[in-house]
């Protein structure tokens, strides 16, 4: 389980990226945060997306632009994030953990019925 | 649509209270979620505008992500641009800053050493270029060269000067130098709003002012042809003749010649001493003439010192001959003329490039100390974090970062360690020019400038540079495979390496050099409280002493001619002064060596009784009979010389007690010496100064009954409890109210006189006190360097042993018998080193022995007891290490 926790992402962060490649070339904060709150159906904080979103940037598997800014902003920029070639590999990888983990759930479940 | 803008204060709140980079980004998302929402239903807008900030808040975005629970592996890192990882290198290194602010106490022994570290050599540096590579003031300064001549084998009294008729030879025609200027350095006697004084100027040829740039503030500099004119400086012109001015066309009474002023010269310009205010022409360049000058010249372009001495010294050989006894008079020699060439800043330097060079090597050797030092504790606080470390290494942390972080608290060190070097250099600079003696040259160009600024900088970089690199190439070293199998391994062997040569021998060699230092400068404090403290024969606080001059006699330096009936009055209006309790004169003048008084050869009958007569060589002072009570000096026998005296028929002397033990028998009172009759003895006096051979001297009484031409200087003294400064004024009224041909000069207290005899040991031992501490730090701070970094390697052994039962008391015991064995393996060598090297000393000191025995016993204890107390903190840090704790970790 180590190993698998150790190339792959939280469900949190892989919802990011997701969103992210989803929006691209359009994926900024309050875009991220709005297809978010519709996608899991939960209120999400602003703040918690930019956390996220730093760390997958200080990570390397997004990069921010600063884009122009746009009515109703007070004057500040958007900053548009596009996912990096690392982010599709680990996304692959967390893909494989998953299934791998759902390949043990669903081997596993028919003892439990016993 | 209406737009709807943000509460202000929840924008507010997240500036100050969320200062992460991206809020800037979160804000505009929230203005702009908020401008939707509000264009639907202003309250709910501003109810959720409110909750996302509340909640940003707590989402903060840390800065730095080194408690990240998950992390990439190395590769995955490297894909990121090169900006990005910049960018997390600048972050590692802003984040060192914290780290070095949770531990502040290594981190302070590191910024004081580098700020010792980086002044001193940052100040010598300053010293260094300012005197000895800072141009000269002069246009083209690096084209001038003076030049002098000697004959073989000769002392010279001809001061590195030149006969004007060699000059003369080698001006005409000369090809390696375009002009040629000569000088000569003189003093006048003048008569100013002050009572006469003397002042300080030059004779020069006329070109003279205008090679050295020159520029006149009024009328002109002086031209060829020129006599009876002078050039002033304006602070002298201001002092004479007021601030109007109409100084030109005006005349001064120079030694009594009359001298019309035809330019003035600002004050910047100053030269050849700083304090020039005078220059009066001459022609240096008839062959026929005799006199001695002192020559610069300006090289063409394409010439060398060397080619213009060969120059002149080949025409000087074709030179008219000088009768051999004239040159054997002024060269101490005759021969064929030798020629010598300096530029002028080698030449103005001379003396003091040697030593400044060499202190500036010694300084390297304590700088690299100190750089061994610094390196040393910076490791022992990489150790000590090597777990973590070793953690951030195997989480995918690459060899840049974990350097980054090292480099970085380095660089913060060296950066704080600067800034107090910064101000610390500006305070030595700014008493440099008071320790260093009065004629070190350039002293009064001293400053912090930018040079210094740079020489703080640099010095600071060097050390930033040294202490992160090395430390941290070592520190990286750890790799994944070792972290992996237990920390330690990789670090424990790495350090067991170099245990010996880093854990005894630098330390115990830097405490050996602390040790001589402290050892040197020991003797010479010493010497310098002996020399202060030192017993004079006589009281010499509160006593003013000038000299009489008088105008039209400068070459006798002295009272031309002065009746007997003036100098009672003298005497008797200065005695009426507030606060002057006694007055006195004296032929001489205290502390010039040999200057004013008269030595005497007379032959006195042997004392065995032979009936032979031998020479009494002694010197002779004249005095007034207040003279005796006024210094406070000591009779032995007898008594002093009283003003009854006067009216003796044989005259009295009174003879100090080496002359009576030299020459006189064992009743010497009654003795008759070369027709007077000794009345009194009195203690030696060391009237020039502590170190001074006290020699046979005789008191007689000064003459003022005959009132005759006097050739002697003359010499007043003033007991008095005012201030110089109240004092002297007035005592300058009354001479001026007496006679204005009078005047008084070279006025000073004698303490003046004894404390600038003392500067030199005072330079000595203020420079030696400061290089002994400044090693000392270094050798202590590089002690605790590596009994700490021993500590940090050995946690788990400690660890053992602890929970094996070894009380806290016996492990600490063990880390100071470390540490005792360091520093008296140091001590021991350092008293050795210093034993050998104390001998060398020998010349500087006074009244202490090269191996004086309080030096040699405090030096090392004093040493031992700081090394002890710096033992005493790794020492109880081993004591309180938890052996459950120090056995998990691995």
């Amino acid at each position: 389980l180590k190993l698998l926790m150790k190339e792959s992402l939280q469900e949190f962060e892989t919802l990011l990226l997701i969103a992210i490649g989803e929006l691209a070339p359009e994926a900024y904060g309050l875009a991220i945060h709005q297809h978010l709150e519709s996608a899991t159906g939960r209120s999400l904080a602003l703040g918690q997306i930019y956390t996220g979103l730093a760390r997958l940037e200080q990570r390397g598997l997004i990069v921010g632009t600063e884009g122009q800014t746009a009515p109703g902003r007070a004057g500040r920029a958007r900053k548009f994030y596009r996912l990096e070639p690392g982010a599709v590999r680990v996304l692959k990888s967390t893909a494989a953990a998953y299934s791998r983990l759902a390949h043990q759930i669903t081997s596993a479940l028919p003892r439990f019925d016993r | 649509m209406n737009q709807q803008a943000p509460p202000w204060l929840g924008e507010q709140l997240l500036r100050w209270l969320r200062r992460s980079p991206d809020t800037q980004y979160l804000a505009g998302d929230l203005a702009e979620a908020f401008a939707q929402r509000a264009a639907v239903n202003v309250g709910e807008a501003r109810r959720w505008y409110w909750t996302q900030v509340l909640r940003a808040l707590w989402h903060r975005t840390p800065r730095r992500y080194a408690d990240c629970p998950l992390r990439l592996s190395r590769d995955a890192a490297d894909e990121r641009p090169v900006s990005a990882r910049a960018a997390a290198v600048l972050r590692e290194i802003a984040g060192a800053r914290r780290l070095i602010i949770r531990r502040p106490g290594p981190a302070l022994a590191a910024v004081t050493t580098i700020a010792l570290a980086v002044t001193a050599p940052a100040t010598l540096l300053s010293v260094s270029y300012s005197v000895l590579f800072r141009p000269l003031p002069w246009p083209q300064a690096d084209r001038l060269i003076r030049v002098w001549e000697t004959r073989d084998l000769g002392s010279s009294v001809a001061d590195r000067s030149m006969m004007s008729a060699t000059l003369a030879a080698w001006r005409d025609g000369a090809v390696t130098v375009r002009e040629l200027a000569a000088y000569r350095e003189s003093t006048y006697t003048m008569a100013g709003p002050e009572g006469v004084e003397r002042i300080p100027g030059a004779v020069v040829s006329p070109n003279l002012l205008g090679m050295l740039g020159a520029v006149p503030t009024l009328g002109r500099t002086l031209q060829a042809g020129d006599v009876g004119t002078v050039v002033i400086s304006e602070p002298f012109a201001r002092r004479q003749f007021g601030e109007d001015r109409d100084w030109l066309g005006r005349t001064v009474n120079l030694d009594g010649a009359v001298y019309e002023i035809v330019g003035v010269l600002p004050s910047t310009f100053s030269f050849p001493a700083p304090d020039s205010s005078v220059w009066v022409p001459m022609d240096p360049f008839r062959p026929s003439s005799l006199s001695l000058v002192k020559v610069i010249g300006r090289l063409t372009d394409s010439a060398t010192p060397e080619q213009a001495r060969r120059e002149a010294e080949a025409r000087a050989h074709s030179a008219p001959s000088v009768p051999p006894n004239v040159q054997a008079m002024l060269f101490g020699a005759d021969g064929p003329a030798r020629l010598h060439a300096a530029t002028l800043l080698d030449f103005e330097t001379r003396h003091v490039r040697p030593a400044l060079l060499a202190s500036l090597a010694g300084m390297g050797l304590l700088f690299v100390a100190a750089l061994v030092s610094l390196v040393g504790l910076q490791r022992a606080r990489v150790a000590e974090r090597r777990h973590e470390l070793t953690i951030r290494a195997a989480m995918g942390a690459s060899r840049g970062r974990l350097s980054a972080l090292l480099i970085g608290e380095a660089i913060w060190l060296s950066l704080a360690g600067g800034v107090v070097a910064l101000f610390l250099t500006r305070w030595t600079l700014g008493i440099a020019p008071r320790l260093l003696p009065g004629d070190f040259p350039r002293v009064a160009a001293l400053s912090f400038d930018v040079v210094s600024f740079l020489a703080v900088l640099s010095t600071a970089a060097v050390a930033g540079v040294v202490v992160g690199v090395l430390p941290s190439w070592r520190a990286v070293r750890v790799d994944l495979a070792g972290s992996i199998k237990g920390a330690c391994a990789a670090w424990t062997i790495d350090s067991a390496r170099s245990s010996v040569r880093s854990r005894l021998i630098v330390p115990a060699s830097q405490l050996a050099v602390a040790v001589v230092l402290l050892v040197g400068a020991g003797l010479l404090c010493r010497t310098l409280v002996a020399i202060v403290h030192e017993d004079l024969g006589y009281a010499p606080d509160n006593v003013v002493i000038a000299r009489l001059i008088g105008t039209g006699s400068s070459r006798m330096r002295g009272v031309g001619r002065i009746d007997a009936d003036t100098l009672q009055r003298l005497i008797a209006r200065l005695g009426q002064l507030p606060d002057v309790t006694g007055v006195a004169l004296s032929t001489a003048l205290p502390f010039q060596t040999r200057s004013g008084r008269v030595n005497v050869a007379h032959t006195l009958p042997a004392r065995d009784g032979s009936g032979q007569q031998v020479p009494a060589p002694a010197s002779e002072n004249d005095v007034t009979p207040s003279f005796f009570n006024l210094l406070g000096m000591r009779m032995v026998a007898g008594r002093a010389l009283t003003d009854e005296d006067y009216s003796r028929s044989i005259s009295a002397i009174v003879v100090n007690r080496s002359f009576a033990r030299a020459y006189l028998s064992d009743t010497p009172i009654g003795s008759i010496v070369h027709g007077r009759e000794v009345v009194g003895i009195v203690e030696d006096i060391k009237d020039r100064g502590p170190g001074d051979a006290v020699d046979p001297q005789i008191f007689a009484l000064y003459a003022t009954g005959q009132g005759a031409p006097l050739v002697r200087p003359l010499s007043v003294f003033l007991r008095t409890t005012a201030d110089i400064d109240v004092i002297v004024p007035l005592a300058r009224n009354v001479v001026r109210s007496l006679d204005d041909r009078l005047g008084l000069d070279e006025v000073t207290t004698i303490d003046a006189r004894l404390s600038a005899m003392a500067e030199e040991p005072r330079l000595y031992a203020t420079v030696a006190a400061a290089s002994a501490v400044f090693v000392v730090v270094v050798a202590v701070v590089g002690l605790f360097g590596v009994l700490w970094n021993g500590v940090a390697n050995r946690t788990r052994e400690i660890g053992v042993r602890s929970a094996l039962g070894a009380t806290p008391t016996r492990i600490a015991q063990q880390v100071l018998r470390e540490g005792l064995i360091i520093a008296t393996t140091g001590a021991a060598g350092g008293l050795l080193a210093a034993a050998l090297l104390a001998r060398y000393l020998a010349s500087l000191l006074y009244r202490v022995a090269p191996y004086d025995a309080i030096v040699f016993t405090a030096a090392p204890t004093t040493l031992l007891i700081i090394a002890l107390a710096a033992c005493l903190i790794p020492a109880r840090r081993a004591a309180a290490i938890d052996p459950i704790h120090a056995l998990r970790t691995p």
